[in-house]
């Protein structure tokens, strides 16, 4: 292993390096931790108590009832009020999010001769047809109830590998994946570019030491870097959340470091490419961002959205990743497509180690 | 003393345009200020929908009655819908939505037509898209069986609901937030690493003079980045700007003003290039992610919520919520501006007083 000579020497002067600067220990420490507590907290599906507002301009037991269904639900914070032009004004200066306007009938072919308004606001469009689910089925419960029936059929809904229907469960596993995008990329993007700001890419260049080992040995120490906060992800998030692991413990473990060792190559590849600590960064952030958050099927769903999106987010690697989470966390099973992505996302860091090492060996000439 | 202040001028212009001059001198910079913001752009406007364009399921029919024949015929002609297998049992249905071809699964169990029984299978692993998914048969059902709806909703602001209203516009300021942060983050480091940092203390301006020339640029590279935002929203995705362009523009400069603040605290504090770059960032996840743009702040825990509330870009969003999509005036939202123009000052005076004490040094 002549080849490799200069390796041990080159990673204890990486090891000098971080120890003298500690923004690193930071960025892969404190971030992990900060970010679990983030995404977690932040990022949620559910939005509980939504606040309502329902005017009733005339009382009779159906009314009654709605209006009872409401404000026992969990769901809801409920005020209610005959008077709708001054509700209609505390909605506009949005002193409550839904405005619901329940009118006594004219109309003699429906049975209970009601008729309801739902307005929503929808420029938070989110909460705005979350909302909307939850009254439809209030609404239609306060029916059931007071014999009358919506709708002939009876629809039972089943949620598949997340019975609870907890929306942390399944961003949870997909948030390991973001997390970890970012945090190695923008943790490899200064590793080369810092050399180019600070000029001594050059004293590294005019030693013996080969690009390989140059490259090797960046890798080698912000990797195990790395290896110390997805240990720190991994357990805050487990233990603040306690998502359950459907699937193999050991398998969730190695796809997750091999996915790290990718993003933290891609991230070392740009810095040599770019070679500016801010430009590098910028780009990390916005390319690690972006499609570990948007097209990844994380939060939008990739079944769902238009053709060219969904084409973009099967070109990128975390997509394959967070599906792979997903079944890991939620559903277990499936373990072929589980080792197809740990070899796929392997490889894309095989590559991008070589094409590093091409870049730093030809501006070394 | 007209005269004093002339001269103070003269100096905050002269840092201003040298401050113009580093940001923008170099080719890949100027792309990477305004390039990314575009394509971010086009992608949140596109890729962010929390509605789903189309919905592919699996079918396990074991009725034969003419009822349930019209219901899925129903279904399978409904635009959205996509019939992607025909299962003979259970197993296949809850495989095809395992492997993730579908997202939901129907089963019509026998004696339908009598029992009146529909299971629907979600794929809860996105709960979202599940319950989205789940809400669009129930409709679709309940419209099959009663002709008139006694439920009706409409949506202010937005009359089809778009995702995209309420994330391309947030995303307006939300994206230049990142970009003042960090150009500000970086003014006063860049200089320290580049050993101009002196100079630059050598020259007659005082400390205010200097904190005011670096802000400036910032928060000017923001302001153009905002609009042409807004532009695109306007033009492209025709969303039309419901409230006036005055008031849209007080609120992005003095929404940049209240951020550019604490990247210049930042700034100060910070010893090397990677560390302010660190730490800016930190700052921009946190203030974006808790500002309730992406996911409702009603939807966060209550002890996160008093931290969305001391968040100067949670104030900035729903202000241009309330000026773009509901056209309201900037002084009918003075309850979001004054807590924003605090937030302001108050970094402002942080980041002052860290410079004139850093300086000292």
């Amino acid at each position: 292993m002549n080849k490799l000579k200069y390796l041990p020497i080159l990673i204890y002067k990486e090891y000098l390096q971080i120890l003298k600067d500690k923004s690193v220990f930071i960025l892969s420490f404190a971030l992990p931790l900060l970010l679990v507590l983030i995404y977690g907290s932040a990022i949620r599906m559910e939005i509980k108590p939504v606040s309502v507002c329902i005017v009733t301009q005339e009382q009779n037991s159906l009314t009654d009832r709605i209006v009872k269904e409401f404000l026992l639900s969990d769901y809801f914070v409920t005020q209610n009020t005959p008077d709708f032009i001054k509700a209609n004004e505390m909605f506009k200066d949005e002193h409550f999010k839904v405005l619901i306007h329940i009118r006594g009938g004219k109309k003699k072919d429906i049975s209970p001769g009601i008729e309801i308004e739902v307005y929503l606001n929808g420029v938070e469009s989110q909460l705005a047809s979350i909302s909307l689910n939850y009254i439809n089925q209030t609404i239609k419960s306060a029916f059931t109830k007071a014999g009358l029936s919506t709708s002939g059929y009876s629809v039972n809904i089943r949620n598949m590998f997340n019975e609870a229907n907890e929306s942390v469960w399944f961003l949870m596993s997909g948030h390991y994946v973001s997390i970890l995008t970012l945090l190695c990329m923008f943790l490899g993007s200064f590793v080369i570019s810092r050399e180019w700001d600070r000029k001594t890419i050059e004293t590294l260049c005019a030693t013996n030491a080969s690009a390989t080992e140059i490259v090797l040995s960046k890798i080698i120490v912000y990797y195990v870097l790395t290896v110390f906060s997805i240990f720190i992800l991994l357990v805050t998030g487990q233990w603040l959340y306690k998502t359950p692991i459907s699937g193999s413990i050991i398998l969730s473990f190695v796809s997750l470091f091999v996915y790290a060792f990718e993003m933290l190559c891609f991230g070392i590849f740009l810095s040599a490419k770019i070679k500016s600590q801010f430009n590098c960064a910028q780009i990390a952030v916005v390319i690690g961002f972006l499609p570990a958050v948007m097209l990844s099927g994380l939060i939008f769903d990739l079944r769902a959205v238009t053709p060219i999106i969904s084409f973009i987010g099967h070109i990128l690697p975390p997509t394959y990743q967070v599906k792979a989470m997903r079944i890991l966390f939620l559903s277990g099973g499936q373990s072929l497509y589980i080792m197809f992505n740990i070899l796929l996302q392997f490889t894309i860091a095989v590559i991008l180690i070589a094409l590093t090492v091409r870049q730093v060996k030809k501006d070394c000439k | 003393m007209k005269a004093v202040i002339e001269e103070s001028i003269l100096r905050i212009y002269a840092l201003i345009v040298k401050e113009f001059l580093t940001i923008l001198k170099d080719k890949s910079s100027r792309v990477i200020l305004f390039a990314p913001i575009i394509v971010q752009c086009f992608i949140f406007g596109y890729g962010a929908s929390y509605h789903l364009e189309h919905v592919p399921y699996a079918l396990y029919c074991q009725d034969n009655s003419k009822e349930a024949f019209s219901l899925l015929m129903k279904i399978k002609h409904t635009p959205k819908f996509e019939q992607i297998a025909v299962c003979d049992d259970m197993h296949c249905l809850t495989d095809k939505i395992d492997s993730q071809e579908a997202l939901l699964g129907i089963y019509i169990p026998e004696n339908f037509s009598k029992t009146k029984n529909i299971d629907i299978l979600t794929d809860a692993r996105n709960t979202a898209s599940a319950n989205t998914a789940a809400s669009y048969v129930t409709q679709i059902i309940d419209e099959n069986n009663s002709k008139n709806s006694i439920l009706n909703f409409r949506y202010l602001f937005n009359p089809n609901n778009y995702t995209r209203y309420t994330i391309l516009i947030g995303m307006c300021l939300g994206l230049s937030v990142i970009q003042v942060l960090l150009l500000s983050a970086l003014s006063v480091c860049r200089e320290k690493e580049d050993g101009t940092y002196d100079m630059m203390l050598m020259t007659p301006s005082k400390t205010y003079e200097l904190l005011l020339g670096k802000a400036i640029a910032p928060v000017a590279i923001a302001t153009v980045q905002s609009i042409i935002l807004i532009l695109i929203c306007n033009f492209y995705f025709a969303i039309e700007i419901k409230g006036d362009v005055f008031s849209l523009l007080c609120l992005i400069v003095l929404f940049d003003l209240a951020i550019v603040g604490l990247g210049l605290a930042i700034s100060t504090l910070c010893k090397t290039t990677m560390q302010a770059l660190i730490s800016g960032f930190s700052c921009c996840l946190v203030l974006i992610l808790t500002s309730g743009l992406l996911t409702s702040i009603d939807g966060m825990p209550d002890w996160f919520r008093i931290i969305a509330k001391m968040n100067p870009v949670h104030y900035g969003i729903y202000a241009i919520w309330n000026i773009y999509l509901e056209g309201k005036s900037i002084f009918d939202i003075l309850d979001l501006l004054i807590p924003l123009a605090v937030l302001g000052v108050i970094t402002f005076s942080i980041a002052a007083y860290l410079f004139r004490h850093r300086i000292d040094n």
